[in-house]
């Protein structure tokens, strides 16, 4: 058994605002083992980004954990003091946003960005500057020592995401949480991302948190995938039998949907009827039975249990109750 | 006969004044986003154009719709020089041509009803007469929205909701040729089927013609009858979908389709196949454009720029070593 980096255990958040609180995410649980990338897949308002901040606990002020607890290196990251968090957050947490040019100050050159994130170290600005060439270098960047004088707006977009996760590497994480980081690049980038981030998972034995909505990416990289849909967890499991077995409905269906995956062309692609129900009255039974082709009586009352469909693979669907009992 | 040609359209856009430019040393005061653009359009077909950021796919669609002007080439649409009378086209032009823009969200201003945005065109072109309510009507149930959509603001819609009041506006009018500027960017996977069904279903009921701009090669396959790949500015290969994907040509074109992730874990590569980034435009290679990131480059392709060769009959390529054919 494998070392845990990340426990979240039954992790629900909501937020309040008018009226009713919108319930973001209902009953989360999911690990991430030391050395391994795990994706979280799900599209827009599946709670994705809400999750990944939920980690840093870097969340709005209008959000309230309602229940859970998230364990990282056997903490509880809920019970952190704000100072001690802090601690964390960059060093042993890092995150790399989607969009590098808003992730990065404008006015400010790198190398300096660079070096204001290695403020807790005590050891000359020379040292902190040579490693914030070598971390450049790492991913990349040619000519590191010259480019640390140089402004964002000076590099393209690929070479910007390659800073920002350069400087998420820095201090060596333990996890690295990488939220659509290749969202916003062409797909020749996004390869070269892609493989990056796997490099550096090898090299430095981090975990990574890869967070995106494009399956494609996540098949290339990732361990374990994590469904995510509308703030709840439908599916997990290994990467293999999520692509290749994959037992919840809306795990098939989005899988379906890939034009990328669909060999035959067509004029007619498939899609999900429907849209993500309304969060702050989710429907009383399962989360997806007004989209799911397959829903029958009990899915509009019950809310369905994780259950077990293969080694580490859970799905949370009443059709596969009758396969367990 | 083609709805619209285009012949060697060429897109200059000056980036430093004279004096500038003498100031700074600068040896070219210009940067070419198009170069020699060719290609026709048959009437209700589709033509994908796809490339990376900065290939100029954009641009291009501005200089058709003329709002971007052009340096030289031609424009023919429907058998007329919509660019004749100086250098922007008249409304009628815009009639027959509409746009559909990148974003779907901020393409529409927050401040108007779905009813106002989408009859928006029957008042910027002096159609006042007819009715607009029952215009409203009948295009939401074109693109498949309640009625009641009419009175909502895009703040209240979802981001394929929103992409559907654009195919919208750009049909208000009953256009011959749509331009869509990647109608899928954005949208979740789910979704993305439902815009791309509903703009083949309008092009099978009203006949329309569509030219594609998009960086997806996914949905290029699905949608486009031709395919057309541009590289800093210049179209490198084009030919039927089918025939691009079957028979990539180009070394670009090849490694575009092959950078395309495959949701298939058990297909992973082991590197990524095309290494380096588009070159900045300010320092165009000699020669062949993409011989710093190309495996086959050649002296010749450091050298001169390779011209157009036909792969079969409807297929180009601009390449001194295409794939495929007999290595010498």
């Amino acid at each position: 058994m494998t070392e845990t980096v990340l426990d979240i255990r039954n992790l629900s958040l909501s937020f309040s605002s008018r009226g009713l609180p919108v319930q973001a995410l209902r009953n989360i649980s999911f690990m991430v083992p030391h050395g391994e990338i795990v994706g979280i897949v799900g599209e827009s308002g599946s709670g994705k980004s809400t999750l990944s901040l939920a980690v840093m606990r870097l969340l709005a002020d209008n959000a309230r954990i309602i229940e859970g607890q998230m364990f990282f290196g056997g903490q509880d990251l809920l019970k952190l003091s704000e100072s001690a968090m802090r601690e964390l957050r960059g060093s042993r947490i890092a995150m790399v946003f989607q969009d590098p040019m808003t992730s990065l100050n404008p006015v400010r050159s790198i190398g300096q960005q660079m070096l204001d994130i290695q403020h807790r170290d005590q050891s000359p600005t020379e040292d902190k500057r040579r490693k914030a060439s070598d971390a450049l270098t790492r991913v990349g960047i040619p000519d590191a020592i010259q480019q640390l004088d140089c402004y964002p707006f000076q590099f393209s977009g690929g070479m910007r995401q390659r800073i920002a996760i350069a400087m998420g590497l820095m201090q060596r994480p333990e996890l690295l949480i990488a939220d659509e980081v290749t969202t916003a690049l062409d797909v020749t980038l996004e390869a070269q991302i892609l493989h990056l981030l796997r490099e550096i998972r090898d090299e430095i034995g981090c975990s990574i948190m890869f967070i995106s909505h494009n399956l494609g990416a996540v098949a290339e990289i990732c361990d374990r995938v994590v469904v995510l849909y509308a703030g709840e967890v439908v599916e997990q499991g290994p990467i293999g039998e999520i692509f290749d077995r994959p037992q919840h409905p809306y795990t098939r269906a989005l899988i379906a949907c890939d034009p990328a995956r669909i060999r035959q062309a067509t004029r007619e692609l498939p899609v999900i009827a429907g849209d993500v129900p309304n969060l702050r009255t989710p429907p009383d039974g399962c989360i997806f039975a007004p989209r799911c082709g397959q829903v029958f009586g009990r899915c509009k009352t019950a809310r369905p249990t994780d259950i077990t469909c293969g080694p580490h693979h859970t799905a949370r669907c009443h059709l596969l109750e009758s396969l367990t009992s | 006969m083609s709805l619209l040609s285009v012949k060697n359209l060429h897109v200059r856009y000056t980036i430093a004044s004279k004096l500038k430019a003498a100031l700074s040393g600068l040896m070219n005061r210009y940067v070419d986003a198009v170069i020699d653009v060719s290609f026709d359009i048959p009437a209700g077909k589709t033509l994908a154009i796809a490339g990376e950021s900065g290939s100029g796919k954009s641009t291009l669609a501005r200089a058709i719709v003329g709002l971007t002007p052009f340096a030289s080439g031609s424009v023919t649409f429907d058998g007329q020089n919509p660019f004749a009378n100086g250098i922007r086209p008249g409304k009628a032009y815009h009639r027959d041509v509409a746009m559909m823009f990148q974003d779907p969200v901020s393409s529409l201003s927050p401040r108007r009803t779905v009813k106002s945005l989408i009859t928006e065109p029957f008042v910027i072109h002096g159609l006042k007469a007819k009715d607009l309510d029952a215009e409203a009507r009948r295009l939401l149930g074109l693109i498949g929205l309640p009625a009641d959509f009419a009175s909502r603001y895009p703040h209240q819609l979802s981001g394929g909701q929103a992409r559907r009041v654009g195919v919208a506006r750009a049909i208000a009018l009953n256009p011959k040729l749509i331009i869509a500027d990647e109608p899928t960017a954005g949208l979740d996977v789910s979704v993305q089927g439902e815009v791309l069904n509903l703009l083949g279903k309008l092009q099978a009921e009203l006949g329309l013609t569509y030219l594609i701009i998009t960086h997806n090669l996914a949905v290029v396959r699905h949608v486009s009858d031709r395919t057309a790949i541009m590289y800093m500015g210049r179209i490198v290969e084009a030919g039927p979908t089918a025939g691009i994907f079957a028979n990539a040509s180009h070394p670009y074109t090849a490694a575009l389709i092959a950078a395309q992730p495959n949701p298939d874990p058990a297909r992973r590569r082991n590197g990524p196949v095309l290494t380096g980034e588009v070159t900045s435009l300010r320092h165009r290679p000699k020669g062949c454009e993409f011989h710093p990131r190309c495996a086959r480059a050649s002296d010749l392709c450091r050298r001169d720029v390779p011209a157009i060769s036909l792969i079969d009959d409807d297929h180009i390529v601009r390449c001194h070593h295409p794939l495929g054919a007999l290595e010498s």
